[in-house]
């Protein structure tokens, strides 16, 4: 091999060289220790409360009554209403939350990429502008919104508009997923805009001479080469969306504690004075298990799709 | 050349998200941002709203700086944390793809973490190895045992030049920092891990043909070709820092960790709520604040495009 024509230097090599200069052997014993906390929960869930706060839990085959008592308990309905019924609210939130905007982003990354039209510019990057913002900023007013609608009385005519109807949307699934889906709007726009927009721009113009519409196009073409990047951007989304405790604490939490997904009723089942904390450990297995099992399912189109946008460079 | 049936689509295709999407973030945004120069409790009616000029923001910055300015810090440490554990990340994804083998399990051992709430993280951390009694690192620790989570004590102190008021991070708030980079680490492996797959292996055989050493093809050839995860990845650890509340929360500590997400929320709910004008104006300052860093990444991206 011939000497490097290129010199690369700085701090960046620095660290390469030092990070590759682990063995093999080091990297595995980093697997080890990202895996102790898992197995230290793990290990937990099959024990009783007591045990669980007073000794260690790889100690856990000297103990002498494990069970699957938590898992039992948390399934049951006896604290907190039990995870079964928070499960199904969370699926009830994440599945619209996930497929709602995810489908009018797609099109909408699609006319912001290909179709010409007046205030595309204004439009794109006043949406894409609120990537990073969080619901916190929006909180009262929302909630205001979906307590009361949004109305707005005219000056000088003292007509009021109803620019939002009263859908009394205050501890209901429907108040959850609309807030995800409002908020998760930019960073789907922004991620499909990036792949759509990197598409060859032939296929669009033997399309149109072809005779096709938009409308035809997107859904002929645009759809199946974007489905590894919809499925990348599901996992996300699924995944913030089933995990998320501020949105649903604020909008379900106080008003009604039979529509709390399972994050919330986990938080509480820890809340509760630490009495049932130990629950928690076999809560959490159960509440993991769904996002697992989509992530498995959807990784194959998730490795095609997280690259699709290098087609630009 | 926008014909009758395109408009037709147009407009349902743009115009929904948009409407949702204005009025689901921009108008109640732009709310909280007038609201910061009102008095109000939210369990009052709408007419009981009161102007009060800028007092809420002199309050902030006086009276309660002992608790925005440390705030405001925690949460600039975890953006600049989070985004060290992304290149730690990046290259810890680097060499496991190319010389450990059992990927299935490794990945396993990844991705647990990934699909974990960050409540939920934070219990973990909590219980299994941050505990006095029974926590891995206490057990270890040859001293007096370690109340990661209690501790607020500063590892170091900065005095600013206004407000007087000390900043730092606190010890409880470093050993969240560690609960949170366990799974942020593996949510940049993952992304990356599934990058590397992709990357196309007759690249990196050109690339040492044409006489590059590992270094080199690594930042040639995998770096750029892996461009768009770097995009997705930014974003996300932005996102992820600027959010944070859950984790914190679920600790429910009340001192030393606060940031941004806590002291917006704990003004609007839960103990101590309806102050809405001082929570908005919270707010207001996190709605600047994440607003700023879009429109750095934008003019960034936009001077690169120039190029």
């Amino acid at each position: 091999m011939s000497a490097p024509t290129v010199r690369a230097g700085g701090v960046g090599r620095a660290v390469y060289r030092t990070i590759s200069s682990i063995p093999t052997g080091a990297l595995w014993v980093i697997v080890v220790i990202w895996a102790l906390p898992t197995l230290g929960l793990f290990a937990n869930s099959f024990r009783g409360p007591s045990e669980q706060r007073t000794t260690p839990w790889w100690l856990l085959l000297r103990d002498e009554n494990l069970s699957l008592d938590n898992y039992a308990t948390v399934l049951g309905t006896d604290v907190q209403g039990g995870l079964v019924q928070g499960v199904i609210n969370s699926f009830a939130i994440a599945l619209p939350a996930t497929v709602i905007p995810i489908a009018m982003a797609a099109f909408a990354a699609y006319a912001f990429a290909w179709m010409d039209f007046k205030g595309r510019e204004w439009i794109f990057i006043g949406t894409v502008s609120l990537l990073a913002v969080p619901l916190q900023t929006a909180l009262i007013p929302l909630l205001q919104l979906y307590n009361g609608g949004a109305n707005q009385t005219l000056p000088f005519i003292g007509k009021t508009l109803s620019i939002f109807p009263d859908l009394d949307l205050t501890g209901t699934t429907t108040a959850v997923w609309l807030t995800h889906a409002g908020f998760a709007m930019p960073l789907a726009i922004f991620l499909l805009h990036n792949f759509i927009s990197g598409l060859p721009k032939d296929i669009f113009e033997s399309a149109r001479i072809d005779g096709a519409d938009h409308f035809q196009i997107f859904v002929r073409l645009v759809l199946p080469l974007s489905i590894p990047v919809l499925a990348a951007f599901a996992i996300f989304q699924f995944l913030w969306t089933w995990n998320d405790y501020l949105i649903a604490l604020t909008m379900i939490g106080p008003f009604a504690p039979d529509k709390m997904p399972a994050t919330v009723i986990i938080a509480a089942i820890a809340g509760d004075f630490g009495r049932y904390e130990h629950l928690l450990t076999a809560g959490a297995f159960v509440q993991a298990f769904f996002p697992i099992v989509v992530f498995f399912a959807l990784q194959k189109y998730f490795v095609r799709g997280i690259l699709a946008g290098s087609v630009k460079g | 050349m926008i014909g009758a049936t395109d408009r037709r689509w147009l407009i349902a295709m743009v115009g929904v998200p948009t409407f949702l999407h204005v009025l689901l973030v921009w108008i109640p945004a732009l709310a909280t941002v007038g609201l910061s120069f009102a008095e109000w409790n939210n369990l009052d009616p709408l007419r009981d709203i009161a102007a009060v000029g800028t007092e809420n923001y002199t309050v902030i910055f006086t009276v309660f700086g002992t608790r925005l300015f440390p705030a405001l810090f925690n949460n600039l440490a975890l953006v600049l944390f989070l985004f060290l554990c992304t290149a730690a990340g990046m290259l810890l994804a680097y060499l496991l793809d190319k010389s450990v083998r059992g990927t299935a399990l490794y990945q396993s051992i990844y991705y647990f973490p990934v699909v974990l709430s960050l409540a939920v993280v934070g219990f973990i951390w909590k219980s299994v190895m941050f505990s006095r009694e029974s926590g891995l690192l206490n057990i270890l620790w040859p001293g007096d045992p370690i109340d990661f989570v209690g501790d607020q004590t500063r590892l170091f102190e900065l005095v600013l030049p206004f407000g007087d008021v000390p900043v730092g991070i606190s010890r409880n708030f470093a050993a969240l920092l560690v609960a949170m980079a366990w799974r942020h680490i593996g949510y940049v492996m993952v992304l990356y891990l599934a990058g590397l797959k992709a990357v196309d292996p007759s690249l990196k055989e050109a690339a040492a043909v044409d006489g590059c050493n590992e270094w080199q093809s690594f930042r040639s050839v995998v770096f750029p070709t892996l461009k768009p995860i770097n995009v997705v990845v930014a974003v996300i650890t932005v996102i992820e820092a600027l959010r944070a509340y859950d984790i914190i929360a679920a600790l429910n500590v009340p001192r030393g960790t606060e940031v941004m997400g806590t002291l917006v929320t704990s003004a609007l709910i839960g103990e101590g709520a309806g102050r809405v004008g001082i929570g908005s104006a919270y707010g207001t300052v996190l709605f600047v604040l994440c607003i700023g860093f879009i429109i750095w990444y934008v003019y960034n991206n936009f001077r690169e495009d120039e190029r």
